[in-house]
Order: structure tokens, then sequence, then C-alpha cells
């Protein structure tokens, strides 16, 4: 009897898995707001998170103002990557001799970092907004495709042949049938398109433009103006999180058959 | 058996009274080992309203004829004539397929499923429904015409694939090994099924099988089919009564039938 | 078809390509100002690699990426498996990694100038920020990987725990381990590069910006195809290894 008592195992109730993250985060948030206050830390190089929020709250107007170009930006480079992505990645996708040549292109120019290849599209288009709509649409254009190739791929070809024999033209099979069943990877690919959308674009205001919220962020900084800085990057991690949030949505929304069957990218 | 490629010129009116000829098929393919002749040289036809059975060992080529019967795909040699005239490529509204996997879209319910040829052919939409409602009840699933596939068993994923199949109103019905996935219990309750509603709406059907007992119970006429290169080794006459019962299957004629067709493919 | 002929077609595809802008460039059709023709890049190509003053800007580069990897390596392989086998901090920490990783992190460079400066630390810094993310969810992954039939059976033949190590589970890890080292390299070349064209005195990426901004178009499509080559051979080269090692993974 005692011998069993003392090989049991005693659980002490310890903190929680979740309860130990949420701990970790605010405590964080505590620091991040206490160790420049105190001096601990440089307000240049670290500020607080009250002085982050009124420094946005203050120049609201700017803010506001250059966002809006970062969300038109935005826009557009999500056409370009979603539309000529999903379009490329359909063409890649299902017709072989494309799949088996092009793909391989493509996913070895993946290890070169896009970032070089900037400075060509200013000295092409300027520092305008065109720029940014290039890079960022250019960068989130090939997840896109490698997505959509990739979802395309793995349609069952027996549900093919059954559409065909219901006499299914190519326009129709091609919609009804292979775009529903890739739906899944497609949605992968519009998440992470998307993010490289984002990046692409505030990058490239970093570097250089004339506005935008990366440009904005770049001006603060070389003014030292830290608490500007920090509301900026705040922005554009809300920006990033609301996108990806809303694709979330999309894949709730699609997820009533395909969590059964969906190909894990 | 006779052959029968001189067929459409001197015979008239049996094409009109055969619904599928099949004149003279062969087929080579290749693969990887070389090229493989599948057919060698098929004749048969199927006279209109009967349920024919086609049997044979595996690799025999069934499965392609059936895709060449449906337009599906074109034979090295010889045609398939369907209703008087060459078949190139699938006709949904005289040749109706169903595959031994239900292939149903997996995003669409059950009654879109079965309404989907005609969404194809852009049937309108009020049509569309009550027609697929009416095939479901046809085959007893009008209470899972909002289900999704996945929330389906083998057999009832079938059904819908026939009722889907029925929906175009073909007058041929092709069927490759249609409850070849299927348990016996239920290839037996779905074999009772097809029959009733055969039964009911008289269509010309081809049944692919290997179950021999299935074949002899379901069918008017079975054609035994040889190992590859497919030929056809004979044309039996199924003479039992319809409508088929269970208690058949206990008969010596049911016996005599079964074991005729598999001395047949053992032979060979 | 065939590899070879695959390999054939895509080697003509990039001839092509190549032969149709060397025409364009050279007959007008293009501004060879603005888009100068492949030859006048290579012969540029050529003078960064036997120019000591460029492949100064190289080193730079590269040291900065060596420097960046030795030093993330090991913490963030080492964070990654402790993550992976330990159920409670697994569970603790995991959602916070995945969610920083999602997280678009080059906008935190203007922080990292802040703080470390323009020089040789800050770059190194980013690069250790860019990759540690990866190579901690690759960790997870590779501990999680380790089929527990195999560690159930060993034990079974009175495996010590080290010998448990040693021959289950790091041959197991290693193909999973070594993918995501080989994508952080990808990151951290990608973070050091792109710090380098934001500011910075040396480096290739502040030779492409500077390039760039003076519209010295030939040198900067110089520059592209080194940095270029550059990553594509440490990729190649990591992904090599990759294949020795994953060589009996299905």
């Amino acid at each position: 009897m005692s011998e069993v008592a003392s090989i049991a195992v005693t659980k002490k109730p310890r903190i929680g898995p979740g309860t130990l993250r949420y701990s970790v985060i605010i405590a964080l948030l505590i620091l991040w707001e206490l160790l420049p206050r105190l001096g601990l830390v440089s307000p240049i190089i670290l500020a607080p998170l009250s002085a982050a929020l009124f420094a946005g709250i203050s120049n609201f107007g700017t803010f506001a103002q250059h966002l809006l170009i970062t969300m038109g930006e935005l826009a557009l480079g999500l056409l370009i990557a979603y539309g000529a992505g999903g379009i490329l990645g359909l063409l890649l996708g299902s017709i072989r001799p494309f799949r088996q040549i092009l793909l391989p292109l493509v996913s070895s120019v993946y290890a070169v970092p896009f970032v070089i290849v900037y400075p060509v599209l200013t000295a092409w288009w300027g520092i305008g907004p065109e720029s940014k709509v290039l890079f960022g649409g250019i960068y989130g254009l090939f997840p896109m495709v490698l997505a959509t190739a990739a979802g395309v791929r793995t349609v069952d070809r027996q549900l093919v042949l059954v559409a065909r024999s219901m006499g299914a033209s190519t326009g129709q099979i091609l919609l009804q049938v292979m775009v529903p069943s890739a739906l899944p990877s497609i949605v992968s690919g519009l998440r992470l398109g998307g993010a490289l959308v984002v990046i692409g674009v505030v990058v490239a205001e970093m570097m250089a433009s004339t506005g935008g919220i990366g440009f904005l962020i770049s001006g603060y900084r070389t003014m030292f103006m830290t608490g500007e800085v920090y509301f900026g990057i705040l922005l554009v991690l809300v920006m990033a999180g609301t996108l990806d949030w809303l694709i979330g949505t999309i894949e709730r929304r699609t997820a009533t058959w395909h969590s059964m069957n969906a190909p894990r990218l | 058996m006779a052959s029968i490629s001189a067929l459409p010129d001197t015979k008239e009116g049996f094409a009109e009274t055969h619904d599928i000829i099949v004149d003279s098929i062969s087929h080579v393919y290749d693969s990887p080992t070389g090229s493989i002749e599948a057919l060698d040289d098929i004749s048969f036809s199927i006279p209109s309203g009967r349920f024919i059975g086609l049997v044979g060992p595996s690799g025999c080529g069934k499965s392609s004829l059936i895709l060449m019967m449906a337009g599906l795909m074109h034979a090295g040699e010889g045609m398939v004539m369907v209703r008087g005239h060459r078949i190139t490529q699938p006709e949904p509204e005289e040749i109706g397929v169903v595959f031994q996997e239900a292939s149903l879209l997996p995003w669409k319910t059950a009654a879109d499923n079965v309404e989907f040829p005609l969404k194809l052919r852009k049937v309108p939409k009020i049509e569309r429904r009550a027609r697929a409602r009416e095939m479901l009840a046809l085959v007893g699933l009008q209470e899972f015409q909002n289900r999704h596939p996945h929330e389906l068993s083998g057999g009832m994923k079938q059904r819908v694939a026939i009722a889907r199949a029925f929906c175009q109103d073909p007058s041929i019905l092709l069927m490759d090994e249609p409850f070849g996935a299927l348990d016996e219990q239920t290839r037996m309750t779905l074999g009772d099924e097809l029959l009733r509603i055969w039964e009911q709406h008289k269509k010309t059907v081809v049944f692919v099988t290997h179950s021999l007992t299935e074949a002899v119970y379901l069918c008017d006429e079975v054609l035994v089919m040889s190992h590859r290169p497919g030929r056809i080794l004979d044309r039996i006459d199924i003479t039992l009564d319809r409508p088929r019962t269970y208690d058949m299957m206990a008969t010596a004629t049911f016996g005599q039938l079964r074991d005729r067709i598999w001395r047949l493919i053992r032979k060979d | 078809m065939h590899r070879a002929t695959q390999r054939l077609v895509q080697l003509a595809l990039i001839a092509a390509i190549l032969g149709g802008w060397e025409a364009a460039a050279r007959f007008g059709l293009a501004d060879p100002r603005m888009l100068p023709p492949p030859s006048a890049v290579g012969v540029d190509v050529y003078a960064f690699i036997v120019d000591p003053g460029m492949l100064y800007h190289l080193w730079v580069t590269t040291s900065q990426v060596v420097t960046a990897f030795v030093l993330i390596a090991p913490v963030g392989i080492a964070l990654g498996l402790l993550l992976g086998e330990s159920d409670y901090f697994g569970r603790a920490f995991k959602p916070f990694f995945y969610f920083v990783a999602s997280v678009p992190k080059s906008v935190f460079l203007p922080i990292f100038i802040l703080a470390f400066g323009i020089g040789f630390t800050q770059k190194v810094a980013f690069g250790m920020f860019q990759a540690i993310f990866v190579l901690v969810i690759s960790a997870i992954a590779a501990a999680q990987s380790v089929p527990a039939d195999l560690v159930t059976v060993a034990r079974s033949y009175g495996a010590k725990r080290w010998q448990l190590y040693i021959h289950v589970y790091w041959p197991a890890m290693l193909p999973v381990l070594v993918e995501g080292i080989r994508l952080a390299m990808i990151f951290n070349i990608t973070g050091v590069i792109f710090a380098e064209m934001y500011v910075a005195r040396s480096g290739l990426g502040s030779l492409i910006s500077d390039w760039g901004m003076s519209f010295q178009m030939t040198k900067l499509f110089s520059g592209i195809v080194v940095a270029a080559t550059f990553s594509i051979i440490i990729n190649e080269m990591l992904r090599f290894y990759e294949r020795r090692v994953e060589q009996w993974r299905v």
C-alpha cells in the first residue's frame, strides 16, 4: 500500500502552459513600458509603449495620410499577386509541359533575396507608388503561383473523368472541378502571397519612396523620433495581421469539406 | 460468335434495335516495359433495353472498353457506334457512366452533385432542383439531399452517383464495377435496388463486374472476356426469370450458369 | 518527359531569354542605358570578381551572414528542440513563435539601427533575428518527427538515453533540421542584404543600392547577378547536403 503511494507521481498543479504564455507576454509589455522609463534602456532604442501610442495619436493626420497611400499600393499589389499569380499557377499546374519545365526554375529562384531587384524598378519607374506596387505584387506572386500550381496538381483525376463523361467543356472542368478542388492550396497561397505583398510594399517604401508608412518610419528614424517609429511599426503589424485574419475567415468559410481532404502544403 | 463487322450497311434496322455496337476494337498502349496489347479485335452488340454483364480477369481491358463506349477514350483500331452513330466524345444525353469510385464533388451536397450534369448543360435552376430531388427519391436518399459526401457511407455515395447518372436521363448506362468498393451486404442491397430502378426505367445497361454471382444475378446476358489481350470468349444467356429473387441463387440453374462462366475464364 | 529533356528545354529557355534581351538592348528595342545587354553585364561581373575592392564588399556580406548564422544556429536549434520535446513549454511558447514568425520582420530594421548603429554588429543582429524563428519552428518539427515506435523498439532493446539520442533521435531529426537550416540561411542572407541596402557603408547590398541611385545600370545588374549567384550557391550547397541526409526518408 505504501509502496504504491510512494511510486505514484503527485502532480503539483503548476501554472498551465497557456497561463504561462500570457504571463510572459504581459511581463514583456510591462518591461516595454518600464525599462525605458526607468532609464535601464535608452528611450532612443526602446520607446515606452505609452509613448509610441501617444506619438501615433498626436500625429494622427500624418499617419492616416500615409497609411492610405500604403493601403492603396497594397491593394493594387494584391491584385497583381493574386490575379496574375492565380492564373499563372492554374496554367502551370494543369499543363504538364509547363509544369515540368518552369516549376523547378521558379523554385530555384526562391533562394535569391528579391530586394536586390528593387533598385532596377526605381530606376525604371521612379520612387513613386508604381515601383512599390510592382515590387510587392511580384514578390507575392511567387508563392501564389507555387501554391495554386500545387493545388491544381493534386486534383483527383477521377473527378475530372466523371465531369468529362457528363460532357463538361474544358472551361467548365477548370472552373467547376479543378478550382474548387484546389481551393485549400489556393487559400494558403493567398495567405503567404498576401504576407509577402505587405512586406514588399513596406520594405520598398522604407528604402526609397515619396510616401507610405515605410517612408514615415524611415524618416522618423533619421530624426530619432523613436515613439513615432514604434507606432509606425505597430501600424504595419496591424495591417499585416488584419489581412491575415481576413484570409483566415475565407479559409474557415471554405472549410466545410476540405478539412477532410486538404493537402498539407 | 459471328463477326459483325459488315454490320451497319447490310443489316438494316440493326443499329436501331441495338444501342451499342462495338466493331473490331483493338487497342495497344505504351508502358515503361514496352507496348501492351490491351484489346484484341473485339466485336459485340448490345440490344436496347437489355442488362448486359461484362466479366473477365483483372487487366483484361474491361474498363478500357467502358471508357471507349463512353467516348472518353479512343480505340487504336475499330469503332464504337451508339444509337446508330459513331461515338468519339462523351454524349451525356445518351450515355451515363458510373465508376467504381463514386467521385462526388466533395464540396457539393448530394442534391448539388446529382444536378451537376444538368448544371453543366445550363438547365434552369428550378428544373434542375426538381429533377435532382426526383432522382434522389428514386434511390431512396431524399432525406440526405443536403448532406455532403463525407457524411455519407460508401453505399450511399454510390447511390448518389447512380442518381446523378440517371439525372441526365440517358438511354444507356455504363457501369464499371460500381459496387466493387463496397461490402457484400451493401452490394446485394444495391444490386436489388438497381434492378428495381431498371425495371421502372428500361435503359440499356452494360455492367462490368468481378463478381460472377453478381453478373448472373443481375444480367440478361453475360459477355465473358479473356485475359489480356482481351477478347470475347463467349456470350452467355442468363435463363432466369425476372424479377430476380434471392432464392434463385440457390437454384441449380444459377450454379450452372456461374460455373460455366468460371470454367471459361479458368480455361483461358 | 525525361529529366534530361527537361534540363535541355530549361537551358534553351534561359538561352532564348538572354538572347532576346541581348538583341533588344543592341537593336534599340529597349533603351540600353536602362536595360543593359547581358554582354555588358557579364563584363562588369568579371570586373567585379577580379577587383579586390569589390571583393572586399562580398567579404563583408559573407562574414556578416556567416557570423549571424554561427551565433544563432545552436541557440535556435536548442530552443526548438526543447519546445518540441517538452510538452509543457511547447504548448506554452509554440504559438508565440509561430505568431512572430508570420509577422513581417523586416519592418523592425530601424530599431536595430537605433540600437546598434549601421555597422557589422547591427547587420549580424538583424540576420540572427530573421533566422531564429524558422530555426525554432524547424527544430520543433524535427523533434516531433521522431517516430515513437522507433524509440519504443530501441528502448525495449535496452538502449540508454544517450544511445537513443545518437542512434535514433539524431538521424531521424537530421533531414528536417537541415531543411530548417537551409530556410533559415535564406532568411539570414535576405536580412543582411536588405539591411545593407537600407543603410550601410559596405557590403553587397550597399553597392547595389548606390549603383541604383546613381543610375549605373550595368553595374547594378552585375551586382544583382553576383548577389543572386551568391545566394543560389549557398542554397544549392545546403540543398545538396539536405538530399544526402534525407535519402532514407520516403
